[in-house]
């Protein structure tokens, strides 16, 4: 009845629509991809499917405000023009090249290339000075809004949706072009259509646009089987996000909101289970929206492969937030360790006498440098820079104090091929990680010391026997509903590790069992996942990075 | 006839020091990648793709064969191709020497 008089009031009902964020999580967003793909599967051809994908991005972006969407505009031309720019550079290059020896070519080259990087500092200074702008107003304090003229009235800061990422996509492709890795598109509405893709704007992943493009260029007939795997990927990211990991919100928050009227086990369970959460959380949107792409045709990178089956901080990073990791590997930390200045650096220290220490600024620069990077992007605090060097410590450590575990494992009887020291490892990742997140997790770094000290402030075992523990956020149910998520997503997760492809297991099944299972999963998301009064789509962790 | 012969004699000639310093450099290289890390198997060709070598071990060959045949690599050949076989690695090195 509610409905039907707002319905009948077409003024506030479409002031309520249009006020409403268009969350991957939301109705309102599930409601607007079914339209879309209507429109998308009656595009036969390539090029109107693009333009296609294109209008659907300007929506969902315009969405949350049409003044943020010129900032993206203006990245977006300013990649595309610096990368044009430095192709005809380089094509002069290749018009002179004929007929000149393999090291005049070499030099020639370097020339060229010394014409192309004034065009590649220039877009790079302008790309990231509006990043880092936005990230200062945030440290700051200051609003986030919506239009310019806000910004000038309120000093607040416009937040373009996904900065962090289409930044670092958006600089990735620029550098591909200028290292010769990549060949730049000419067609600018292709290019924005992969810039502003909205499976993967708002928190990755991390996509190389070379890539993206070429994909989009290809992108395939409808297929049913696709698209059925597409949503039953999406129904389960879905799963994670609404079912798992908000529920387990309704307990953390609490906790880490006041550390100091908690302790003991009370802490330690929140720990533990905001690793969950946070995985849950993120790798649940990145089953989101690599469905929804896959739906259309088009495979985003993968983000997650089992990372707490991780052996080690170095496996774990191979395995968590992999487009991240692998961006800066291939943007900071190689460019760094190979570039010929540092390397003539160090190997004049070599020369000296102090080949420690030229081992050790090798190994140490091109990895600080990649953890402040990754702790900056993360958040501008100081917990995030000081959660930045403490993986750097670890991945030194466990390199450097390798060959001495080595030795006391021997001395001691370990096999480290045995199963129960390959079960320790993942345990050790697990504990490891939850360390790293109580940096950042209670806010500062004074948040996280209460945390500490709360922990070991008493133990209140007892509030875990006399029903204490369910009047915090989660009751019986919610937390036999939190175990049950977490077995599914480890029995997944253990599945996926041996190499087994559930969707097609699943589609290999009778009739009868499928439908059990598309059901199950969809009345598992409208039952179990977390609604509450007044619901409002909650937000994913990584949406505010 | 006899100068077509002796054209082709010193064609052989500079064919065979070639192959000859080509099979060295490729020895060399060997040596430094050896030299690095000696518990990998270098007679694979896929020793970046297949994980074989990881980017710090990549960092430190490709800044021993600087050092070792005094040149410069510069970033952009520092991609999977030019590391996963030692015969990618040599051409690599042939084209900076």
């Amino acid at each position: 009845m509610e409905l039907l008089e707002v319905i009948g009031n077409g003024d506030s009902f479409w002031k309520s629509i249009l006020s409403t964020k268009m969350q991957y999580n939301s109705l309102l967003f599930f409601v607007f991809f079914l339209l879309f793909l209507c429109v998308f599967f009656l595009c036969r051809d390539g090029k109107k499917k693009q333009i296609c994908i294109l209008t659907g991005n300007i929506i969902f972006y315009v969405w949350a405000g049409w003044q943020p969407m010129l900032i993206v505009l203006g990245s977006g031309l300013i990649a595309f023009f610096t990368t044009l720019k430095i192709e005809k550079i380089y094509s002069r290059y290749e018009g002179e090249k004929e007929e000149l020896s393999p090291k005049e070519q070499v030099t020639l080259f370097n020339g060229y290339k010394k014409k192309a990087r004034k065009h590649l500092i220039l877009a790079m200074v302008l790309l990231f000075g509006v990043w880092i702008l936005v990230k200062l107003g945030k440290l700051l304090g200051f609003a986030t809004v919506t239009t310019f003229a806000a910004m000038y009235e309120k000093t607040g800061v416009i937040v373009p949706l996904g900065i962090s990422y289409y930044t670092l996509s958006t600089v990735g492709y620029i550098l591909d072009v200028y290292w010769r890795k990549a060949a730049p598109t000419h067609n600018f509405v292709e290019f924005f259509s992969v810039m502003t893709y909205f499976p993967h704007i708002v928190q990755g992943p991390i996509s190389k646009y070379s890539d993206l493009i070429e994909k989009f260029r290809k992108i395939p007939k409808f297929d049913f089987e696709r698209v059925c795997f597409g949503f039953q990927l999406m129904f389960w990211g879905y799963i994670k996000k609404m079912v798992i990991a908000d529920r387990i919100l309704l307990y953390t928050k609490g906790v880490f909101a006041a550390p100091q009227e908690f302790a003991g086990v009370e802490i330690f369970i929140a720990v533990i289970l905001c690793v969950v959460q946070l995985y849950a959380d993120f790798s649940g949107c990145m089953d989101i929206v690599r469905g929804i792409s896959q739906i259309m045709g088009i495979e985003l990178a993968e983000n997650f492969r089992q990372p707490f089956f991780s052996k080690s901080a170095t496996e774990f990073w191979t395995r968590w937030h992999i487009t991240l990791s692998a961006w800066t590997k291939e943007y900071i930390y190689l460019p760094i360790a190979m570039n010929p200045k540092f390397l003539k650096f160090t190997k004049k220290m070599k020369k000296n006498g102090k080949p420690w220490l030229s081992s050790f600024l090798k190994g140490m620069v091109p990895l600080i440098a990649v953890w402040l990077f990754t702790g900056l992007w993360h958040g501008t605090g100081l917990d995030y820079i000081v959660w930045g060097l403490y993986w750097c410590l670890l991945m030194t450590l466990s390199k450097e104090t390798a060959f001495i575990w080595d030795k006391l494992y021997k001395k001691i009887g370990v096999d480290t091929q045995r199963r129960y020291y390959k079960l320790f490892q993942c345990v050790r990742t697990y504990f490891v990680f939850a360390i790293g997140r109580m940096f950042t997790v209670a806010g500062s770094l004074q948040g996280c010391a209460l945390l500490w000290k709360q922990m070991f402030a008493e133990s209140r075992l007892w509030v875990l026997s006399d029903g204490t523990f369910y009047t915090y956020g989660l009751d019986e149910k919610d937390c036999f509903v939190v175990l049950i998520g977490i077995i599914a997503m480890f029995i997944v997760d253990v599945l996926h590790e041996k190499g087994k492809r559930i969707r097609k297991t699943v589609a290999a099944q009778p009739l009868p069992v499928r439908w059990i299972c598309y059901y199950g999963m969809i009345f598992a998301i409208v039952i179990l996942g977390v609604y509450g009064a007044g619901y409002d789509a909650s937000a994913f962790v990584y949406g505010a990075f | 006839m006899e100068q077509d012969m002796m054209h082709l004699h010193l064609c052989m000639v500079r064919f065979n020091k070639n192959e000859k310093e080509k099979r060295n450099m490729r020895q060399k290289v060997l040596a430094v990648c050896t030299g690095v890390n000696e518990k990998v198997d270098y007679t694979r060709t896929d020793l970046i793709d297949g994980g074989y070598i990881d980017s710090v071990t990549l960092v430190e060959i490709a800044s021993e064969l600087m050092d070792e045949f005094d040149i410069e690599i510069p970033y952009e050949e520092i991609m999977p191709e030019n590391f996963n076989s030692i015969d990618a690695m040599t051409a690599l090195v042939e084209k900076y020497v």
